[in-house]
């Protein structure tokens, strides 16, 4: 047993979450089998009047694309994408459980959120362009990739933030690296909790476990998330710096997820403008 | 407050002399992460004050637990894939083939930790090797430490522990759930006993192996020990028998008896042919 961090706290802790709204449950539940019943996708929805809401709101704004404006979930569903909808549902539901600043990380709510917001877009895009299908659910993955950090964030004391500090600058490694050498866990597993217990698809489950470390999920959805994480730190480092970045980093170390996502180098450049696109013109209505 | 260098040594000599783990001086946050809150379950308020103790009496159960609390424990279901890839597809078929006559497989599983990799080859030998259910197959685990042995005995796993690598048919097929913890089933606890040893040690008890699993151990050695271990392994293993390394981990360099066979990733090594 870790000293440096009682993992049945951990666990305790991620099953302690409020669990998700039968809405939410449900749609994740109907969007994992590939042939989704659209009618009953929206039936789901429809049964939620705030959540009809915010979604149409969302299906006009300038994230919908533009054109006429709609008036019902089967329209917004045309237009916006099964798999989206389903993760702005799921984002709505977690929200809720965000604080101000993501304890033990540091990270401001807002900062947060847009980083899940841009993997999210990111692995939509990563979908469309790639020649394997990873099922509906993409782009809730790259929304929940982080959602460990919310729970795992709680156990980080300035002895153990000083410790995984260094574990990174004296170890030369990265930062889910250092969380396992410090903590035996790291958040990635700590969001595969929280999904279990949510009761999401198994899809969903790996593809928040594993989006550092893909090979070992044995699953396309991990490289799709791992390699969502990676552009969704670029767009957010460019959101804040309000510039684009001149020159796109190097994507040597993600020629593994590239190829199994059946994806080229030249692909992930549009896939970023695109996720910062899609982040912009959403911005405004989820925050 | 950080930890003095006096200290530092103290403990990297205990660790190295007892386990045979190099400790690097950039290690020290590993030391004290590991350490500290060691210290303080012992009631003690530093490292400092735990080093103090440890040096005014002879060895006794504190040395152990500071050994073993920088003895790192990471270990998977299926852990890395590639290895028990092989083990199905190539080294298994072959040996069974091979021992038709004996009807006897002996596999060695050194470092074993919490038994996640003992177990994961005897599950891979019920689920795909059935014809084998009445071979006399010994799954020998062992590893350095009194408490992993007493978890990997006990066979229960955490939510956290199965969800590193093991695919959900086999969890529900080779596991019960017992409250919050996932137990494993008779059928394959029996197959695996668990004994203690120290690599460091001059003779090892280990009968002669078809299959060596000694995988992310030889990192943490120094070139020294690492010879000797392999020199002792060429000993157990019998001479058409299979050897698994870690991914990070080479026999080149250190001891040219052994040559690498090519199988994806999977770290397999054999006896070198005379």
């Amino acid at each position: 047993m870790s000293l440096t961090l009682d993992h049945n706290e951990v666990m305790r802790a991620a099953n302690g979450l409020p669990p998700l709204p039968q809405s939410a449950m449900r749609l994740t539940t109907l969007l994992a089998n590939e042939e989704a019943d659209f009618r009953e996708v929206v039936k789901v929805i429809e049964y939620d009047p705030s959540l009809t809401l915010k979604l149409l709101k969302i299906a006009n704004s300038a994230f919908g694309g533009g054109g006429p404006r709609i008036g019902n979930i089967h329209q917004a569903l045309v237009r916006l994408g099964t798999g989206t909808v389903a993760g702005f549902v799921i984002s709505a539901c977690v929200r809720t459980l965000i604080g101000e600043r993501i304890p033990g990380y540091g990270i401001p709510e807002k900062d947060f959120w847009t980083h899940s917001l841009a993997a999210a877009f990111a692995a939509e895009a990563i979908q469309a362009r790639s020649t394997k299908w990873h099922g509906n659910l993409a782009f809730t993955a790259g929304l929940l990739h982080d959602i460990g950090k919310l729970i795992l964030g709680r156990f980080l004391d300035a002895d153990a933030r000083s410790w995984l500090e260094r574990a990174c600058e004296d170890g030369h490694q990265p930062a889910f690296r250092a969380e396992r050498e410090i903590l035996s866990m790291h958040h990635g597993e700590v969001g595969g909790l929280i999904a279990q217990h949510w009761e999401l698809p198994d899809c969903l489950v790996k593809g928040i476990i594993f989006h550092h470390a893909p090979d070992e999920g044995d699953d396309g959805i991990c490289h799709v998330t791992h390699l969502a994480n990676e552009i969704a730190h670029e767009v957010a480092a460019e959101e804040r710096a309000k510039k684009p970045t001149l020159s796109p980093r190097s994507t040597r170390n993600l020629d593994t997820t590239i190829a199994v996502l059946g994806l080229s180098a030249r692909d992930i450049e549009p896939i970023r403008q695109e996720a910062r696109r899609s982040l912009q013109a959403v911005a405004s209505e989820v925050n | 407050m950080g930890l003095g260098h006096s200290d530092f040594d103290y403990i990297s000599s205990l660790v190295l002399k007892r386990s045979g783990i190099v400790l690097e001086p950039e290690k020290t946050y590993l030391v004290e992460s590991r350490l500290l809150p060691l210290a303080r379950h012992e009631g003690l308020s530093s490292i400092a004050e735990l080093v103090v103790k440890m040096r005014e009496s002879t060895l006794n159960g504190l040395h152990q637990k500071v050994v073993e609390a920088m003895t790192t424990n990471e270990t998977s279901f299926f852990r890395d894939h590639s290895p028990f890839e092989a083990l199905r597809t190539v080294v298994l078929p072959e040996l069974i083939q091979r021992r038709a006559a004996e009807r006897r497989l002996h596999i060695w599983c050194g470092a074993s930790s919490t038994g996640q990799e003992p177990y994961t080859i005897a599950i891979v030998l019920r689920e795909h090797f059935p014809a084998c259910a009445d071979w006399n197959i010994s799954i020998v685990a062992t590893d350095l430490s009194t408490d992993v042995l007493a978890r990997a005995r006990a066979a229960r796993y955490s939510q956290l522990e199965v969800n590193r690598g093991l695919p959900t048919p086999l969890l529900s097929k080779y596991f019960s759930h017992q409250g919050t913890e996932w137990v494993i089933k008779d059928e394959v606890r029996r197959l695996v006993e668990f004994r203690q040893l120290n690599l460091l040690d001059a003779a090892w008890n280990i009968a002669p192996a078809d299959i060596i699993f000694l995988r992310n151990v030889l990192i943490y050695f120094d070139v020294a020990t690492k010879k000797a271990i392999l020199h002792k392994i060429r000993q157990v293993l019998r001479v058409d028998g299979w050897f698994f390394l870690g991914g990070a981990e080479t026999t080149m360099n250190l001891d040219d008896s052994f040559e690498r066979v090519p199988l994806e990733r999977s770290g397999c090594y054999r006896l070198r042919k005379k």
